[in-house]
């Protein structure tokens, strides 16, 4: 962790939890775990002073612990996890996220959970049921203020429930686990040294001993991440169904009917968990949302829509943006292990609002017959015949309808298309309804297809299963995503040629100065200063490579490289150093102002700022309104950076 | 009957040899025995002896050692009126910058292969130049070396650097001039207008109608852009520094070409004051520059 992200960790509980709080967690950042006694020592500070900020801060996950046995005696010691600090900057990102889907009722309790670190359901449901205050929270002395208001539709306790039930099973809320309040490192070794002592009696080799502990390790922990996933996790029956089971000729009409009503009905949330807001699974919820925003960007609104639809039916299967423990690599290797989604599900479900015609534009007339062999099989092994009577029939509709378009030229083609499918059929069975079911398909693949050829590769085909399933790369994209952010930088900070020069060494690897100019196409006197300030800023390194045995600068080789790791976190500690000035400046902006920010706030005042403030005054905090707006809205925008330079 | 050929016979012989000579490759090297061949009087060393050397004296042949042998190359006949007005160190320099063909030869080269004193190279340079029998030129590696060409070649693409050099200084404003409009050719060749709305649309996955590098260059050749004579290889140059740039991605399987949409540069970080300030590395609290004192904040915060 860098001296930049402590700093930023720091600012950011000062904020919130005032200084003592964040003199703790400024110490532990900087000497890591230690003992209440360590802490007196250091901060010298009361010990029970230390130790109700320790309980705040636990209470919040900010601060884990762990019981070591010592000389008999059990040792308490204490460590700051500061990513859970930086996700503080996050609450109001994420209250809007879960508004978007949840609604105000969603809002509601994730920020009052954010608020409280987390909570017993049934001490939050009672808390609501009293509660008539306002509830805030507080980043960065802004109120992104989620208040229950009095006039506002009551809710009822009931429907609460059921959101909070839904965000569970969606795991934006988990279930508090007894390792979520445990240094990992210590949870860690403690299950390590458990399962040494269990295989030890198996008498294994020390090599395939530990092997086995490995591997053992990784699905533990895994487990533990993932914490309960079974289908009811969290749930409990309902005591008395509410209503009565439906009559016996309902249930032989319908069967779906008697199924999604038991699944209703009979399970609710159990009021005896405890929850928290699941950080990283807003983190997959963002990525998505970058991941549209750049395929907007490359393909328009019509693909960027399909994509988003697409990516959220998967958004389930992803728990976080990384893996810890199951490796990655393992789902890139077997194919068979990938999440994929197939045109046809994804159809089933997409938003009839989203309007799929007038994007893709029919290809004009090809110059020579060879192009038109081409077309339409550019991807791998497309063109496979289908086993499948149906996909059969409507892939090969597919192609009819692009050579079609080809033949015709403009752009009626998707009129003849609806006719052509119902040439076949021209009994009434296949009805307008249908084709038109059939040619939403048809352009739903055609999106997929375009999101696949881009060499972005926002998506990958994986089989020709119901017109085609695709898979996400994240990982891949998770890289594009990063190198994209560098690049912004490096275009900002050294214009198109800095720009232009980085991607070449990335491509080519290591190249002499020479080299470089000549296939950018550039001076190599120009060049130097921008490779320079690129190694100067940590996007790009140097080797020297002697020529001779004896080391002697004319006889070296002086050869550029681009090393993403060290570049990406490079600009990750620039990113960090540049919020805590954000957060700086703003205390700054405040501090010149607290005589009338304190008068500002007095209630009298409040009541009738008109009367109480003078025109100079209300000048003023007009300037300092829109200040602090911009800052903080800095510092999201900086945030947003963050989180993909270091989460995605 | 041994009479002693006039020297007027001797020249005619010579002259009558020398035209044979030609006949054969420019770098063909004749033996002695070859030339005895051609020397009329079957086999009269005496003779041929004496048309060799005329053929020395008129500078028509050179000779040149091969192995322990002597050899001897025709040498062309401008040449060999050339020569006759160089001096004797001006034709030893000419002889070596001419072997230096395209790729012409340094100064200090010629130094050390005639073994001359610096100053008599130089005066022999200036006599040939004067003539117009060599000349001067810039190479792109070596910018700051004296290099000599004969007066009547091109350099080579390895000394001027192709196309994209004039007088071996990179022509940049010639390279982007070409780089932007192949720009705006591949835009419009890969965002295809939508006719009920007006709005950009895509054309169809698997569309092969993207230009290709040939399409380029042939589009190039008939623009009119340029007089100098691009090869399609050069084209290539251009295309991959537009694809560096991320204006333009390969398609369909490498062969084509189009052009696609550049995300923003601005990021939070390009935006922010600190992500674009020039003592960002020595900003800290307490330190000369801060947060609470810079004029970067204060500036951004009144934008
Ligand atoms: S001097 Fe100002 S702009 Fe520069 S890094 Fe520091 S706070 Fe940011």
């Amino acid at each position: 962790m860098s001296q930049n992200a402590t700093e930023l960790c720091v600012l950011l509980v000062k904020d919130i939890y005032g200084e003592v709080s964040s003199r703790v967690v400024s110490v532990l950042l900087e000497l890591g775990r230690l003992p209440v006694s360590q802490l007196v020592r250091q901060l010298k500070l009361p010990e029970k002073i230390i130790k109700q900020t320790l309980a705040v801060l636990i209470q919040q996950h900010l601060v884990v612990h762990f019981a070591h046995l010592e000389t008999g005696q059990e040792v308490v010691y204490y460590e700051c996890e500061w990513t859970q600090v930086y996700e503080l900057l996050r609450a109001g990102r994420i209250i809007r996220a879960v508004e978007e889907r949840f609604g105000n009722n969603g809002a509601l309790i994730v920020s009052n959970l954010l608020q409280l670190g987390h909570a017993r359901v049934s001490d939050f449901i009672a808390a609501y049921g009293t509660s008539t205050k306002k509830s805030k929270i507080t980043v960065n002395g802004k109120s992104d203020a989620l208040t229950i208001e009095d006039e506002s539709p009551i809710t009822s306790i009931e429907t609460l429930k059921s959101v909070m039930a839904d965000m569970l099973k969606e795991r934006f809320l988990v279930q508090v686990q007894e390792h979520h309040m445990h240094i990992r490192t210590d949870t860690q070794n403690t299950l390590r040294a458990q399962l040494i002592s269990q295989l030890r009696k198996s008498q294994l080799s020390e090599n395939k001993l530990g092997k086995e502990v490995d591997r053992q390790m990784k699905i533990k922990m895994q487990e533990l991440a993932d914490g309960d996933i079974s289908e009811h996790a969290g749930m409990k029956r309902k005591v008395a169904p509410a209503s009565k089971p439906r009559s016996k000729k309902r249930q032989k009409v319908s069967i779906y009917d008697l199924i999604e009503q038991e699944e209703e009905e009979e399970w609710e949330i159990n009021e005896n968990i405890v929850l928290r807001v699941n950080h990283e699974k807003f983190l997959v919820l963002f990525r998505n949302a970058e991941l549209v925003s750049l395929a907007e960007g490359r393909h328009g609104k019509v693909s960027s829509q399909v994509y988003a639809e697409f990516l959220k039916r998967l958004e389930g299967k992803y728990f976080r943006c990384r893996e810890l423990y199951s490796a990655d690599d393992d789902e890139e290797e077997d194919p068979k292990k990938r999440i994929k989604l197939s045109v046809l599900e994804l159809s089933k479900t997409f938003s009839k609002d989203i309007d799929l015609e007038n994007s893709i534009v029919a290809a004009p007339r090809p110059p020579k017959k060879k192009a038109r062999k081409r077309s339409y099989s550019d991807d791998e092994g497309e063109d496979k015949p289908r086993t499948n009577g149906y996909k059969k029939k409507v892939n090969g509709k597919g192609k009819c309808r692009q050579s079609d378009s080809e033949d015709d030229g403009d752009d009626d083609d998707d009129l003849s298309d609806l006719e052509e499918l119902n040439d076949d059929d021209d009994e009434e069975g296949i009805d307008a309804e249908n084709r038109k079911k059939k040619h939403r398909m048809e352009l739903l693949k055609q999106h997929m297809q375009l999101l696949a050829e881009d060499s972005w590769k926002f998506v990958r085909l994986e089989s020709n299963r119901g017109l085609g399933e695709w898979s996400v790369n994240y990982k891949e994209l998770g890289k594009l995503m990063r190198h994209i952010e560098l690049e912004k930088v490096v275009e900002e900070t050294f214009g198109e040629m800095g720009l232009r020069l980085l991607r070449i060494i990335k491509d080519k690897g290591k190249l002499e100065e020479k080299q470089v100019a000549s296939i950018a196409l550039l001076k190599q006197k120009e060049i130097r200063s921008i490779l320079t300030g690129l190694q100067e800023n940590g996007y790009l390194h140097l080797q020297e490579v002697p020529k001779t045995s004896i080391p002697q600068v004319s006889r070296t080789y002086f050869l550029w490289f681009h090393d993403s790791d060290r570049a990406i976190q490079s600009l990750i500690t620039d990113t960090h150093k540049a919020m805590s000035r954000a957060i700086q400046r703003t205390n700054v902006e405040r501090t010149k102002r607290s005589s009338l920010l304190e008068k500002w706030e007095r209630t009298d005042v409040q009541a009738n700022v008109e009367e109480y403030l003078t025109t100079s005054e209300k000048r003023e905090l007009e300037i300092w309104l829109s200040r602090e707006e911009k800052l903080l809205c800095q510092l999201m925008r900086l945030d947003k950076t963050m989180m993909i330079l270091r989460d995605f | 009957m041994t009479a002693q050929p006039s020297q007027a016979s001797i020249e005619a012989m010579s002259r009558a040899v020398y035209e044979q000579c030609l006949q054969a490759p420019s770098d063909y090297l004749f033996s002695v025995s070859e030339l005895q061949d051609l020397v009329p009087g079957k086999n009269n060393l005496e003779l041929t002896q004496k048309v060799l050397n005329e053929l020395l004296r008129t500078r028509s042949l050179s000779a040149l050692t091969r192995g322990s042998q002597t050899v001897f190359r025709a040498v062309p006949k401008d040449f060999a009126e050339k020569v006759k007005n160089m001096t004797a160190d001006e034709e030893m320099l000419y002889g070596y910058i001419q072997e230096s063909a395209r790729e012409g030869i340094w100064t200090k080269q010629l130094k050390m292969k005639s073994n001359m004193h610096s100053t008599a190279v130089n005066k022999a340079l200036k006599g040939l130049e004067r003539k117009k029998y060599i000349k001067s030129i810039k190479s792109v590696n070596h910018p700051a070396r004296n290099i000599y060409m004969l007066y009547e070649l091109t350099p080579s693409i390895e000394v001027t650097g192709g196309p994209w050099f004039t007088d071996s200084e990179l022509d940049k404003e010639f390279v982007n001039e070409l780089l932007t409009a192949i720009t705006k050719f591949m835009i419009s060749k890969s965002f295809p207008k939508l006719p009920t709305r007006g709005a950009i649309g895509s054309f169809p996955p698997g569309y092969t109608g993207y230009p290709t590098l040939n399409q380029v260059y042939l589009w190039v050749k008939s623009s009119n852009l340029t007089e100098v004579d691009l090869a399609e290889a050069d084209i290539r140059s251009l295309l991959d520094v537009l694809v560096y740039d991320g204006k333009i991605e390969r398609v369909v399987g490498g062969t084509a070409y189009r052009a696609v949409r550049r995300p923003d540069s601005v990021n939070g970080f390009t935006e922010s004051p600190c992500g674009r300030c020039p003592v960002f590395n020595l900003c800290k609290e307490g330190g000369p520059v801060s947060a609470s004192n810079c004029v970067y904040f204060e500036d951004w915060l009144n934008a």
